[in-house]
């Protein structure tokens, strides 16, 4: 019998969560024999806060895995690509390989990245893997960029799964096991992909505009497991409330199981009413968070985001002191200035909730990334791509506002 | 963006139910402040801070910090709730003692509702006149070390117009390559053109 080909799939998180998109690739991989019985996929994890760089790169080098797959976010991939070069210099024959919603065919200039996967992992990374067994062309595995003797390549984009339900749980399979899960401070947990709005900082839509849906009887099934076994659960939808039955029937299922296990729950605030915020009371699901971004018009307008502030105000006060709801900022939006950031901190802090305020990150291959002429915008060179300035936030205010914020957050937060 | 605060006068002629029943008169999460002289001055002034907190009000302290280069004394407002300080600098008096009183609330912590140790809020504010200005610029430098959450400059002679642009503007940019906030107050706007973001009297608004 052949030796089994080894897989290291990886990433730098920021906290102890769950790294999701790793499990599914395995459990969506596996699903096929052939996958199972010729490769050993082996699922590894660091934290940035416990782990050095060099303690990484010792790790990877001592597995030697034929193949490593590292999963890319704007908040590692500067540290994801300084490991590539290390792990090249010392195990020249791995095939370094990076997915995830932060990567680009860019990245194959650098020193150590063999291959991207770009789009939706899961049906490439297991064409890339049958590709390998069979001799397949790699240049008909949609999805996928490559190096070849100092050329890239791009092959043509992916179509989205279209029955998300087809990626098996990593939960209800045993892909992620109950030891492995208990690891973690929380699971990030997807109850849905993809996004009808098209908020110009914000990927989401761009990764993916058409909704679908994990099945109800599945996440039944997954919510039952995790939460029968105490453990904590992050949504990372977009947001959850994307229809109001949906977030109810979601409600329900949760209802008869949650201790307050239901960590994060993103919602968007104009679909809310007394019955959705009530059900999700009767849930427990009571820390939940709320994107604003700015009350400025002009702003929300170059961000293709509008929002009706009464009714945003109105939607807000439903929910009482049972809840920790947190409304998120950014400084640094086209349209902005220094007062018109205090202007939003103002209406927001009159709604007396959390506040989450962070600096805008001009991200790759987001709809303000395209308009950065436009709006004039200065931005990191390296990813988190962080704002410098733009036409109406120059970069002394943008500087002011980050400490006036820092200031303001400690004596605001306090006591809430 | 600054939060303002209704301040509960706590002078030795006011009754303990008075001042509950004004506390009352809040809605939670609403912002008071009290003067430590008045507080200090009455046996019950800790109790007066418990109350408050109880009544899930955001509580500030007034304070020339003296009283609390006591550690005890800094760790029984602390206990007692009070988790916003603004320690006045004056100038014209010996600061060895504010000092260490700010040094001491700065490091105590207390435990929020969810048991995790906070550190307190403490802003400094340094109080000018024409006499001390010439000191105003090292005391800051002494200070910025410390780490205070914000200070706050002000003119306490608003109607001489004696100090220079150059003098705020010098004291502003090193706090802010210090990363620390820093407000003007009473300063005349004309000599604030370029740094309206300091300018205090542009932020205040009502809280309830």
């Amino acid at each position: 019998m052949t030796e089994k080909k080894t897989i290291l799939l990886t990433t730098i998180n920021q906290s102890k969560e769950l790294p999701l998109a790793l499990y599914y690739l395995k459990a969506y991989a596996y699903k096929f024999e052939d996958i199972k019985n010729n490769y050993e996929i082996t699922i590894q994890d660091f934290q940035k806060k416990d782990t050095s760089l060099k303690d990484i790169i010792q790790t990877i080098i001592s597995i030697k895995p034929q193949i490593i797959g590292f999963s890319c976010y704007i908040w590692n991939i500067k540290e994801i690509l300084e490991v590539c070069v290390e792990i090249k210099k010392h195990c020249k024959k791995t095939s370094v390989w990076l997915g995830g919603p932060d990567v680009s065919e860019e990245y194959l200039h650098q020193e150590g990245v063999d291959l991207i996967i770009f789009g939706e992992g899961e049906e490439t990374f297991y064409e890339l893997l049958d590709y390998s067994l069979k001799d397949k062309d790699i240049k008909k595995i949609k999805g996928v960029a490559y190096k070849k003797e100092n050329e890239i390549y791009k092959n043509p984009s992916r179509e989205l799964i279209n029955d998300i339900d087809t990626i098996p749980s990593p939960f209800l399979t045993g892909i992620a096991d109950l030891k492995t899960l208990k690891k973690y401070d929380y699971l990030l947990f997807e109850t849905r992909r993809g996004c009808t709005f098209k908020c110009a900082f914000c990927k989401e839509s761009v990764k993916s505009n058409i909704i679908r849906y994990f099945s109800l009887e599945r996440l039944e099934k997954e919510f039952d497991f995790l939460l029968k076994n105490n453990l904590f659960i992050e949504i990372i939808d977009p947001f959850l409330n994307t229809s109001k039955d949906r977030l109810i029937k979601i409600c329900k299922i949760i209802e008869k199981r949650n201790k307050n296990n239901i960590v994060w729950v993103p919602l968007i605030y104009n679909i809310l009413n007394e019955e959705t915020v009530l059900a999700l009371k009767k849930a427990n699901m009571n820390r939940v968070e709320i994107g604003l971004q700015s009350t400025n018009l002009e702003t929300l307008k170059n961000i293709n985001k509008p929002i009706n502030l009464e009714l945003f105000k109105e939607k807000i006060l439903l929910f009482d002191d049972y809840f920790t709801v947190h409304i998120d900022l950014i400084i640094g939006l086209p349209g902005d200035d220094f007062f018109k950031f205090v202007e939003t901190l103002k209406f927001t802090s009159s709604l007396n909730k959390k506040i989450l305020i962070e600096l805008l990150s001009v991200d790759n291959n987001t709809p303000l990334r395209n308009n950065a002429k436009k709006f004039k915008m200065t931005f990191q060179k390296e990813a988190p791509y962080h704002i410098i300035a733009n036409h109406s936030f120059s970069e002394n205010e943008v500087k002011k506002a980050l400490i006036m914020s820092k200031s303001f957050m400690k004596e605001y937060a306090i006591d809430l | 963006m600054i939060l303002t605060y209704q301040h509960i006068k706590t002078n030795t002629t006011k009754e303990f139910y008075e001042i509950k029943k004004e506390l009352d008169s809040y809605n939670r999460k609403s912002n008071v402040c009290f003067y430590e002289k008045e507080l200090s001055n009455r046996t019950d002034g800790t109790q007066i801070l418990e109350y408050a907190k109880n009544k899930a009000l955001r509580i500030k302290i007034i304070s020339d910090g003296k009283i609390f280069s006591n550690q005890e004394v800094a760790n029984l407002y602390l206990r007692s709730g009070a988790h916003i300080f603004e320690i006045e600098f004056d100038l014209n008096k010996d600061l060895k003692e504010t000092i260490r009183g700010f040094q001491n609330i700065k490091k105590s912590g207390f435990f929020n509702k969810f048991r995790k140790t906070i550190k307190a809020f403490v802003a400094v504010k340094i109080l000018i006149t024409k006499q001390d200005k010439k000191i105003v610029s090292s005391i800051v430098k002494q200070i910025l070390p410390l780490e205070p959450d914000r200070i706050i400059l002000k003119n306490q002679q608003p109607k001489t117009n004696l100090i220079s642009k150059n003098f705020f503007k010098e004291i502003i940019d090193t706090c802010i390559q210090n990363n620390i906030w820093i407000l003007t107050e009473n300063v005349p706007i004309n000599l604030m053109k370029g740094y309206e973001p300091h300018i205090i009297e542009l932020y205040e608004m009502k809280n309830d």
